[in-house]
């Protein structure tokens, strides 16, 4: 055999090698993709389980909601250590604090002045800060408030946003899944899921130019506080959701 | 175990081509992480179902008691009578009321004098007949229904549900059966009929 087959041979080996290796990666990418739409839909379940099936059947009880809540966060917790997701990738930093309050407060106030507008001409409402709701609102801002726009902020964003990406890459696809993911959990109130899908695209998009999570959470805190305070509670009924809003 | 951390799709379009986003996750998932992941997810939803199924058989074992017992012996123009028991509370005497084709007619105290339900070992006394008196019905060739519910309270009185005692009964009522009981047709609706009490 000649010095020159030899090498053509070696050649064609490497190059089957290769292409072997791609395939591989290619065969891990897609199954790495329908994993995470999976755990899209099994959050989202676990959410509307939640919501309506254990509200449904038992009402309020803590010990019954922290079954599918418990399952969703163990779900979550167990991903991102499989995926090597580190805290500070998820959002969980300091240092993209600035950028992302910076992309959230023009939107921010355009949005504020849209729901003043939106509860003044449609619903006949004046905004008042000094409300019930909205008073309650400022005394539990900093407590009730952020807490809760924090945990949203991490499952919709630092889980459902960062899985939407494995799926479609970073874009509007992505936020769009992101945004009607959230809204979905808002149904069937119909002012709530319009205000959470718009938003979700919000909160999205910030999040993938800048990953932070206390700063969507400020912002998620303060936008249901300018909610509460434009539209009236006969539109807004007390921010419920799922069965809970027939009740 | 191989760490591969491999492309999203969207790194190829980079920052340049889409400026208004910014870096892509990192997916560094591996094949046998991947398969942990299945097992999870897997896991995750079989334990939903189970428990969503375990949440709906509490809530009708609690809403729609299944320990009721008992029997409609007689359903005719005159009166509705028979005899309701809570197994789970042999001691207890349970309300009931009587619908006569859908519609409410009335409620009471299921305390009757019954021995034979008491021979035949259904409760710890024999308080547990009931008889209604049937309202004035029109006579009519269709047969009218008779159905008695024993009542539930559910959910710390959050909640009632009625649960159906025997079997639906059904008994005609004539011109001949009662003058003074049976109505004469006259045009009223049944609704109408059995509203006067």
């Amino acid at each position: 055999m000649s010095v020159a087959v030899r090498g053509r041979e070696a050649a064609e080996s490497t190059a089957a090698t290769i292409g072997g290796a791609h395939a591989e990666e290619r065969a891990r990418a897609s199954q790495s993709r329908s994993l995470a739409a999976f755990e899209i839909v099994s959050i989202a379940a676990s959410a509307l389980v939640a919501e309506w099936a254990v509200i449904a059947a038992v009402g309020f009880r803590p010990a019954w909601h922290a079954v599918p809540v418990g399952l969703a966060f163990a779900l979550m917790i167990y991903s991102h250590r499989l995926r090597g997701e580190t805290v500070r990738e998820i959002g969980w930093n300091v240092s993209q604090f600035w950028p992302a309050l910076r992309l959230l407060t023009i939107p921010m106030l355009a949005g504020s002045l849209l729901l003043a507008l939106a509860g003044w001409l449609w619903l006949g409402a004046t905004f008042r800060l000094g409300d019930s709701r909205a008073g309650w609102a400022v005394l539990g801002f900093p407590v009730w408030g952020l807490s809760w726009g924090l945990l949203q902020q991490y499952v919709l964003q630092g889980f459902v946003n960062r899985r939407a990406q494995i799926v479609f890459g970073r874009g509007w696809p992505s936020v769009l899944l992101t945004a009607a993911t959230f809204a979905l959990l808002h149904l069937p109130n119909p002012w709530l899921t319009a205000a959470t899908f718009a938003g979700g695209l919000l909160w999205a998009w910030v999040y993938q130019r800048a990953p932070n999570l206390f700063a969507l959470a400020l912002s998620h805190a303060a936008m249901t506080w300018v909610l509460v305070s434009a539209l009236p509670d006969s539109a807004l009924r007390g921010l419920r959701v799922g069965f809970k809003y027939f009740t | 175990m191989r760490s591969v951390v491999h492309s999203t799709g969207e790194e190829s379009a980079g920052p340049a081509l889409r400026p208004s986003f910014g870096a892509a996750v990192a997916d560094r998932l591996t094949e046998e992480g991947g398969r942990l992941l299945s097992r999870a997810l897997v896991a995750k939803s079989v334990a939903e179902v189970l428990f969503v199924a375990a949440l709906f058989a509490a809530f009708s074992y609690a809403h729609f008691h299944p320990r009721f017992r008992g029997a409609v012996d007689v359903a005719d123009a005159r009166m509705v009578e028979g005899w309701a028991v809570d197994e789970a509370e042999p001691g207890r005497q349970v309300e009931v009321q009587l619908f006569i084709d859908g519609q409410f007619v009335a409620q009471r105290r299921a305390e009757l004098h019954r021995p034979d339900v008491l021979a035949a070992g259904r409760a710890s006394s024999a308080g547990h007949g009931f008889r209604f008196e049937t309202p004035p019905l029109a006579a009519r060739e269709a047969e009218y229904e008779a159905r008695v519910y024993a009542l539930h309270a559910a959910g710390g009185g959050e909640r009632r549900t009625l649960n159906q005692i025997g079997k639906a009964l059904r008994f005609r009522v004539s011109q001949n059966d009662d003058p003074g009981r049976a109505a004469v047709t006259n045009g009223a609706g049944c609704g109408e009929e059995l509203g006067r009490r």
